[in-house]
């Protein structure tokens, strides 16, 4: 797998963990990441890493 | 180590310290933050409301709210207003949500009429003494001897001055005022030599879902001296079921000559329908709700020099005789206003349920009618016919900056009430109105919040000091 596969992947799986954190702490404090961060961005980045990773593996 | 890892540690590098922003960011570690925007504009302060006061954008009717959305409790704010006027109209407000009741605290935005006053003016701090002719040379010396009390104005300032009635004698006859009152209310009451005694006969509707507890408040010169609470009546619903009535009495002894104010706190399922009292003096301060019990040929009596009118209910709609003037309501829920003659007048109404409010006292008869209130700063005032040589205020004049006006205004967020994480704000432009047609408005131009509170050193020193 060279280099570009490697960050690609990896970014999908950090994106991934940070989602999940994101929305937790949202949920435990409502308005600390939406103040900032608009998450429907977010998830549409993820959605199209992971369909990158996916492309790249096949 | 592989590259895979390295890349991976980065991207949670990355990650952690989005994370520890946004966490930075919400507990406002320093205890200070800045917000700033136009309303609507950005996720912390939000769009002004309701949308029929608005036009395009521009504030056309009084009152408009807006609310703060903030991390966490501030105890102050300084909020810095840029606005631009279209119209005359000389008081602009801003009020801080005070508590669950509506009730706000307001600050001056802007005071044309002291800004337009060419009499002596002497500043201290914050206070500003305007004189129509030099007498005092600091505000020490007018506060030490100060002039009459009808020829004194205040604004924003309480001016706390005993009041006393020369020729006032306790008459120790009882008395029973039984026009039905709705919702909460205030009325100062005059003690000499004599108790304090209020006994009021208390009905809820239940016709909302909120409890309906009631606080019972008695002041003298400002303070609280006494305070008193009936509980809900156990039906906490919209039911409409109503229980036996219940008395609550308030009675005060070895009390010192002067005006004391009663406030009963309640919502407006709360009717009380009657008030039996020993004390001669009862005089209801602004507004007074009187209550549907099918009552006609209602007497009232005020020396507000404006006065509002409404009724929610249809079966109501009726002219109000006050002094020489009348008002019509001819809508339910529209509030109509009137401007009145000057002085103590009758007010005469063909029926009840209807919303009394203006700037001065109501009472039900001459003998209890008193007004121990100095006078205020507000739209009817005129300086000239109500015979005030001086006024007290509190006031900061708006800076022109880049052709719009700027005004700095302080708030004590300490006690306000906060809810789902959001300050109540409103901007308050007495006189403004929608339904005249007119093209007058306020427009904001940016709103700056500064918030101070706790920082977290200083809240961790606050809970160590409560466990030790």
């Amino acid at each position: 797998m060279n280099k570009k596969n490697i960050i690609l992947r990896e970014f999908f799986y950090v994106l991934t963990g940070s989602l999940v954190l994101l929305g937790l702490l949202e949920l435990v404090w409502p308005g600390v990441v939406l103040a900032y961060i608009n998450l429907n961005w977010v998830l549409i980045l993820w959605l199209f890493a992971g369909i990158l990773v996916l492309l790249i593996r096949e | 180590m592989e590259f895979a890892y390295k890349i991976r540690i980065a991207f949670w590098l990355i990650s952690g310290a989005v994370i520890a922003s946004l966490l930075f960011l919400g507990i406002v570690p320093g205890g200070k933050i800045t917000y700033s925007g136009i309303p609507g504009s950005g996720f912390f302060i939000k769009k002004l409301a309701p949308a029929e006061r608005l036009d395009k954008g521009v504030i056309a009717g009084d009152p408009v709210y807006f609310s703060v959305r903030t991390p966490r409790r501030f105890d102050r704010a300084r909020i810095v207003l840029a606005y631009e006027k279209k119209g005359d109209y000389p008081i602009i407000e801003l009020g801080s949500l005070a508590d669950n009741r509506g009730n706000y605290s307001l600050r001056p935005v802007e005071n044309k009429i002291l800004d337009d006053l060419d009499w002596n003016r002497i500043v201290e701090g914050d206070l500003t003494l305007y004189q129509r002719n030099k007498k005092f040379d600091s505000i020490g010396e007018f506060l030490a001897a100060p002039p009459p009390s009808d020829e004194i104005a205040v604004y924003n300032h309480d001016f706390n001055r005993e009041h006393v009635i020369a020729d006032y004698a306790p008459d120790k006859e009882k008395r029973v005022f039984d026009y039905q009152l709705r919702g909460p209310y205030q009325f100062f009451t005059y003690i000499k030599e004599e108790e304090l005694s209020f006994k009021f006969t208390i009905s809820d509707l239940n016709k909302n879902k909120d409890e309906d507890g009631i606080d019972i408040d008695v002041y003298y010169g400002g303070k609280l001296i006494h305070s008193q609470r009936l509980d809900d009546d156990g039906i906490v619903g919209d039911s409409g079921r109503i229980k036996e009535d219940r008395d609550v009495e308030v009675r005060l002894d070895n009390l010192p000559e002067g005006a004391y104010k009663v406030e009963l706190k309640a919502g407006d399922d709360v009717i009380t329908k009657k008030i039996e009292t020993m004390n001669s003096k009862m005089s209801f301060i602004n507004k007074i709700w009187l209550a549907d019990n099918d009552r006609n040929g209602l007497r009232m009596y005020t020396d507000s020099k404006f006065i509002a009118a409404q009724t929610i209910n249809p079966g109501r709609l009726q002219k109000i005789k006050i002094g020489n003037n009348e008002l019509e309501l001819k809508n339910t829920f529209g509030q109509e206003r009137i401007e009145t003659d000057h002085g103590l007048k009758e007010i005469n109404l063909e029926k009840d349920d209807v919303i009394l409010a203006g700037d001065g006292i109501f009472a039900f008869d001459r003998g209890s009618f008193f007004n121990p209130l100095i006078k205020k700063v507000n739209n009817s005032m005129e300086a000239d016919k109500d015979g005030v040589d001086y006024i007290l205020a509190d006031y900061r004049s708006p800076e022109a900056r880049h052709g719009a006006k700027v005004a700095i205004i302080d708030f004590d967020l300490s006690n306000a009430y906060r809810e789902n994480g959001r300050y109540g704000f409103l901007i308050s432009i007495p006189g403004l109105r929608v339904e005249d047609g007119l093209e007058d408005g306020l427009i904001i131009k940016d709103i700056e919040i500064s918030l101070e509170g706790n920082s977290i050193i200083e809240f961790l020193k606050k809970k160590l000091d409560r466990h030790e």
